[in-house]
């Protein structure tokens, strides 16, 4: 009785202190918990001083040279990464890495307690070693892996990346080669083979090495194996189940025929690209050389898929998949993202989470259309496409959903993305932001399109229009098909619907109406209003703003003789005394700042470090949707931090310094006859700052100041008092 | 003071005020939210002829008590009072001539600088400053300004005493030291309109202090100083005494122009 009790307290202590997600309904973002490690908020300076301590003195003065280059650039090149927030720790994924890694590690207690493990948020199917014993998995990487056993596979072979000290031995190597003589003598396909070899050695030893380390362990070789698969398909998402257009049909929404493609491009074997100018050596060379070293290896390793748990396992992989899910979004790969989302509700089927991504994501699509590619809006606010991943370069089922939106014209987008914003509304309340999402889309669908309601069927889809509608094969630029006037029929059912929709019809009115007096205006007051507009920039901002939350500024020494090289030590103490200023002139201003720097954190300081990550994405998001006027997809969670801070206001400021020696021949020569070797410097300074409203979704306030001179104090607090005393006073109006 | 002067300083003063209306905008922010600076300035006025200090190169020097007023994003207005002395003449002798022409004696007269006079002027200057390629109170600026200047000799008994008769050339008959020591003279204080314009560099130390290199040009507008009231000497006489006296006193002034080196240091309230 006594253990059967026992048992269940352990089971319902498990249970409340498990991370674990109900993923049937609802998923939160992956976030960091615990101490923060020192690693992230200690300077990179002192890492570095403390590194330089591992040089060996008895090496060549070059050798010394290069590794103290080598540390000095690592270190600081870690720790940006490290304090973007996209890096994470205590979560669940990560502490499961670590217990993989304390298997793989249980009998080099030494080794293990010189190594750590983080997660990074990032799409890429990825591992890497640092010198410094830092090992990241991807997020992508997670989501693609089969078990556990591969899991530790991969980290073997990392770990031996560290034991081996690769990294800088590889830098090492490409240093001197670039400047010995015979190297430089050579063309560029044979440099970059030559570099490339010697990656190649590295590579090789530390899958050999790796599989040693794995062989120690309890995990079975034989599921390890088919970790190569896993890269070789790398570039597809993670599951391939048949993609249906008709999810998003309903009883008076029916895509026509032609949306629907046929036959797909089957899955092929990816052709190994020719490995003389890759890093990695070819994965059929690495299957085989694995191949040799098993039967020639001793031991054979152990039988277990899983040690650590499979459930665990199983947990943090759909963990990553609905962060892949959410990475692709921000990272505006669309197709995937729906693509990724519908896989998830493949699953769990009425998750809010995945639904809200595709809705979203069909908004942002009828703005950049077409998947993945880069684009730049031109002067007449045009969006120009640029590289657009072709139809057929896809392989699988995400062909199916490419296919449903290259022939689907913006507007007939923009009207899917809308009905399904407004039926999550209307079904599932006002998750994850859909709620704004949906009010912002709608308005910014009358302000491109220029429709009212009248131009939609508001009766049901007739069954002889059903026909019709379904062997369309009309396509145009710029009107929208038959089928795309009946997405609201059942959203006009609603008076939410239709109150939102005259509202934002009449905020529309109001706009042109005042675009339409301005038009009409004659000479005289068109020149007076620009006249008053000129006066008023003249006289700066007035905000009334009073408090605002910076998100790490940066400061960027840069010598421009050098090839732009940063100058990272000096970097880092400019930005400090940045800070530093920041705050003394915001006091004197009257104006309350919350910095959000992981270098300003305390330890204990967790839930700022995860609201650092949240701004950050949003900052970067919104950098490119704020040109569009849409919402951010991660304004749900911003809006809360704002609300917490009690400030929308969101400042991000920064200086870039670049430093130039002139030794101008005149000036020499003239000093020269004093007896003084002059050395002159040239100076520019460029201030950048902008405050958004997080919760408005827009900026402010907007100043890019260029000086030619030094950072000096008097220069310096000059323009930061400026800015923040046009942020903190108000207007006399 | 005479009225045209005052008319006139009226007058560019109420066109200033007015530019300067247009140029005030809401709640700059000066420096670090200070606005204003008072400090004291140094005039240094190259001169070889005529020094008021007993240099190898010879240098005026006008010292001035500033305030300074930032009103906008670029511009402040500055007002400074100024104090300036120098000696009436340390080395060359002024000589006069009396009676020249056919069948006359002619008396040249030396005004000996045993004893020196002073001239000692006050002057008051506002004016605009704008900061051209920063803000103000930091960096290149320009300042523009209108002033009055006050001047008159301290010691206006000082030349009765040391005018005399030194020669005569022609009369042999004649005693050539002839005394006259009845010659009095007395200058009255002079009022001089100022136009002048300043250019320099302006930085803040320690978020307090503002140190600031400047070369300014000013331009005096006015009558020279007049000699009242001689005694018991001829008319002739007195008015060529009263040119050479007015002659020297300009140029004691600085032929009513003059191109100055300025430093100063303030303080930000």
């Amino acid at each position: 009785m006594r253990a059967f009790f026992s048992i269940l307290l352990i089971s319902i202590s498990t249970a409340c202190f498990s991370q674990g997600q109900d993923f049937s309904k609802h998923y939160s973002p992956l976030v960091c918990k615990g101490l923060i490690p020192d690693e992230f908020i200690s300077s990179s300076k002192s890492k570095y001083i403390e590194d330089l301590a591992s040089i060996n003195k008895s090496e060549s003065k070059t050798d010394r040279k290069i590794k103290k280059d080598f540390i000095l650039e690592s270190n600081y090149a870690i720790d940006n990464v490290l304090s973007k927030g996209t890096v994470l720790f205590g979560d669940s994924v990560t502490n499961y890495i670590n217990k993989v890694a304390d298997q793989l590690l249980k009998n080099n207690q030494k080794l293990r307690s010189e190594l750590r493990f983080y997660t990074l948020s990032s799409t890429e199917v990825n591992a890497f070693a640092t010198n410094q014993g830092i090992i990241f998995v991807s997020i992508g990487l997670i989501s693609q892996l089969v078990n556990e056993a591969q899991l530790a596979f991969i980290l073997a072979h990392e770990i031996s990346h560290y034991t081996q000290k690769h990294v800088i031995n590889s830098y090492v190597k490409n240093q001197k080669l670039n400047k010995d003589r015979d190297f430089k003598k050579l063309n560029y396909e044979d440099k970059i083979s030559e570099i490339v070899s010697y990656s190649h050695e590295h590579e090789m030893e530390a899958d050999e090495l790796g599989l040693k380390l794995f062989l120690e362990s309890e995990y079975s070789i034989e599921h390890a194996k088919s970790v190569f698969d896993v890269l070789k398909y790398a570039h597809l998402p993670f599951d391939e189940i048949r993609f249906d257009p008709g999810y998003f049909e309903t009883e008076n929404y029916i895509l026509p025929a032609r949306l629907f493609l046929k036959k797909i491009n089957e899955i092929k074997d990816p052709i190994e690209l020719d490995d003389s100018k890759r890093s990695h050596p070819k994965i059929s060379t690495r299957i085989n050389n694995l191949e040799k070293k098993i039967t020639q290896s001793k031991s054979k390793g152990g039988s277990k898929e899983y040690i650590v748990s499979k459930q665990e396992f199983l947990e943090i992989r759909w963990i990553s998949r609905f962060e892949i899910a959410r990475l692709q979004m921000i990272n505006r790969e669309y197709l995937d993202a729906i693509y990724s989302a519908y896989l998830i509700l493949n699953t769990y089927s009425e998750n809010i989470f995945a639904k809200t991504i595709i809705a979203k994501s069909l908004l942002y699509l009828s703005y950049h259309h077409k998947g993945k590619f880069d684009y730049y809006i031109d002067d007449n606010n045009k969006v120009i496409e640029i590289d657009i991943k072709k139809e057929n370069e896809r392989q699988g089922e995400i062909q199916r959903l490419q296919h449903l939106i290259t022939f689907m014209n913006n507007e007939e987008i923009a009207l899917l993305g809308l009905k399904q914003q407004w039926e999550l509304y209307f079904k599932h309340g006002d998750n994850y932001g859909i709620k704004s999402f949906a009010e912002s889309s709608l308005e910014n669908y009358v302000k491109r399109f220029n429709r009212n309601t009248d131009f939609f069927k508001s009766d049901p889809i007739a069954v002889e229009e059903k026909d019709k509608i379904i062997n369309n094969s009309l396509v145009s630029e710029n009107e929208p098909s038959q089928f795309a006037l009946y997405s609201f029929v059942e959203l006009k059912k609603h008076d939410k619907f239709n109150t939102a929709y005259n509202k934002t019809l009449s905020k529309v009115k109001k706009e042109k109406e005042l675009e339409k007096k301005f038009k009409e205006m004659n000479y005289r007051e068109k020149f007076k209003l620009e006249k008053k507009i000129a006066k008023s920039k003249k006289k700066g901002y007035a905000l009334g703003i009073d408090k605002v939350m910076i998100l790490n500024p940066f400061f960027f020494s840069i010598d421009i003789t050098k090839d732009f090289r940063l100058k990272q030590i000096e970097s880092e103490k400019k930005k400090e005394t940045l800070v530093n200023r920041i705050s003394k002139n915001a006091e004197i201003c009257d104006l309350e700042v919350e910095v959000f720097d992981a270098k300003y954190l305390n330890s204990d300081n967790v839930d700022m470090y995860n609201e650092m990550a949240i701004i950050r994405t949003w900052v970067t998001e919104n950098l490119e949707n704020m040109k569009l006027g849409i919402v951010s997809s991660e304004s749900y969670r911003i809006a809360k931090i704002a609300e917490k801070y009690e400030t929308p206001y969101l400042y991000l400021t920064g200086v870039v310094y670049f430093t130039a020696y002139d030794y101008s021949a005149l000036w020499g020569i003239l000093f020269l006859q004093l007896g003084i070797l002059a050395e002159f410097k040239q100076r520019d300074l460029m201030f950048i700052t902008i405050v958004f409203d997080v919760v408005q979704n827009k900026p402010v306030f907007i100043d890019n100041t260029h000086i030619n001179n030094k950072d000096s104090r008097d220069y310096m607090n000059l323009y930061i008092y400026h800015n923040l005393n046009q942020i903190k006073r108000k207007s006399r109006k | 003071m005479k009225k045209s002067i005052l008319i006139n300083f009226a007058c560019l003063f109420i066109l200033f005020s007015c530019f300067l209306n247009c140029e005030i905008h809401a709640q700059p922010s000066g420096y670090m939210g200070k606005r204003l600076i008072a400090g004291y300035d140094i005039s240094l006025i190259p001169s070889l002829s005529y020094p008021n200090r007993n240099l190898t190169y010879g240098l005026n020097d006008i010292h001035a008590l500033y305030g300074e007023y930032i009103l906008s994003k670029h511009t402040s207005i500055k007002a400074s009072l100024s104090f300036f002395k120098t000696g009436f003449s340390t080395s060359n002798d002024i000589y006069l001539t009396y009676g020249e022409g056919f069948n006359t004696n002619t008396y040249i007269y030396k005004l000996d600088n045993n004893r020196s006079s002073l001239i000692d002027s006050r002057s008051f200057e506002i004016g605009p400053k704008w900061y051209v390629m920063h803000m103000a109170p930091v960096g290149f600026y320009w300042n523009l300004f209108i002033g009055l200047r006050n001047s008159g000799f301290k010691d206006n008994i000082a030349l009765q005493e040391d005018s005399r008769h030194i020669q005569n050339p022609y009369d042999i008959d004649d005693d050539p030291y002839y005394y006259k020591n009845s010659l009095s003279f007395e200058m009255e204080r002079i009022n001089e309109f100022i136009v002048g314009a300043e250019g320099g560099i302006q930085r803040i130390l320690y978020d307090r202090i503002a140190l600031k290199m400047g070369v300014a040009f000013r331009s005096f507008w006015g009558k020279g100083p007049a000699v009242t009231n001689p005694l018991d000497y001829e008319d002739e006489m007195k008015m060529s005494i009263e040119e050479k006296l007015h002659y020297e006193t300009r140029k004691r002034l600085f032929h009513h122009s003059a191109i100055a080196i300025n430093f100063g240091i303030g303080y930000l309230f």
